[in-house]
């Protein structure tokens, strides 16, 4: 019967009386980053005028987030392509290291907890920076003054629900993955082998690129909606 | 009997309004896309969108299930 653990942490250290404990998610989550390091600066080392294949690759994904960033946001926030394709390539990874057969660190609430602030962070600080704290604050206030605990609340909780829907959805399909695992296996050791591709390629390939995908567009919306509403 | 395991229950029937909001929505996608196919592309993008923005209400009812069931 599939069980809940509890999260225990490898190493523990307090720094000032603030207790930080690195757990295996982090760790797992050093190891991509350092891969993704490795690989963007072996990958960009000798770019030619004319491609071989694995440039045109690397030009394709960026022309994507350009195409992204463009036609959604438009021509004044060009500035944050670099922002939107580390999250693409980054989360898209995150979800799926189910594939080699770590789990991966988004079914954690606190990782996709601080993605979500993290992204809170830029929506508010460029909406301040391109309107001014008067700008900002007045527009909580737009259309009707009494419009104000609403406009609070929706700002508030969207990074709760970009959260909780990338938790969820990466919870979900590990869960699935390890009940059909154990219900294969008390079946026959054999036949864990090959049926369980199909299971894989949906929850871990499909749903993980849809989830990184509605991530990104919501929070290029929000940045041109809450920057451009006043 | 837990009545923690009936809450759960209750709480899980709240993807019924997620299903029927996008089959309803992806019938229209297809009906627009038969009446002008070379926009496939964008429609296409904007489907996916809509199911993932509205399943997510979906999956906070599974988020509850789990929680009643799985921890005391």
């Amino acid at each position: 019967m599939f069980r809940l653990e509890t999260v225990t942490p490898i190493f523990s250290f307090s720094i000032g009386g603030f207790p930080i404990s690195i757990t295996r998610d982090i760790v797992v989550q050093w190891g991509v980053m350092l891969c993704l390091f490795i690989a963007s600066v072996l990958l960009t080392r000798n770019l030619k005028r004319k491609p071989n294949k694995v440039q045109v690759v690397i030009e394709s994904l960026y022309s994507y987030v350009e195409g992204l960033v463009k036609q959604n946001m438009g021509e004044s926030f060009i500035n944050f392509i670099p922002y939107v394709g580390t999250l693409v390539i980054y989360l898209l990874t995150l979800n799926l290291i189910g594939l080699i057969g770590l789990k991966p660190p988004t079914q954690n609430l606190s990782v996709t907890a601080g993605l979500a602030i993290t992204s809170f962070a830029v929506i508010n600080f460029t909406a301040i920076k391109r309107n001014g704290i008067l700008g900002y604050s007045k527009g909580f206030a737009q259309p009707y003054f009494i419009m104000l605990p609403i406009n609070i609340m929706e700002r508030v909780v969207l990074p709760v629900s970009l959260a909780l829907r990338l938790f969820g959805n990466m919870l979900a399909a590990t869960m699935l993955i390890e009940m059909i695992y154990n219900a294969l296996e008390s079946v026959t050791w054999i036949a864990q082998i090959g049926l369980p591709i199909f299971v894989h390629g949906y929850f871990d390939l499909f749903d993980g690129t849809i989830q990184m995908l509605v991530f990104t567009m919501l929070t290029i919306i929000n940045i041109k909606m809450t920057s451009e509403h006043h | 009997m837990d009545l923690s395991v009936i809450g759960a229950g209750i709480a899980v029937l709240s993807g019924l309004g997620a299903g029927i909001g996008i089959g309803i929505a992806t019938g229209k996608a297809t009906e627009a896309i038969a009446r002008q196919p070379e926009a496939t592309g964008k429609i296409q993008s904007a489907l996916i969108l809509g199911a993932g923005l509205s399943e997510a209400t979906a999956i906070y009812g599974l988020i509850i299930a789990i929680l009643l069931i799985f921890t005391k």
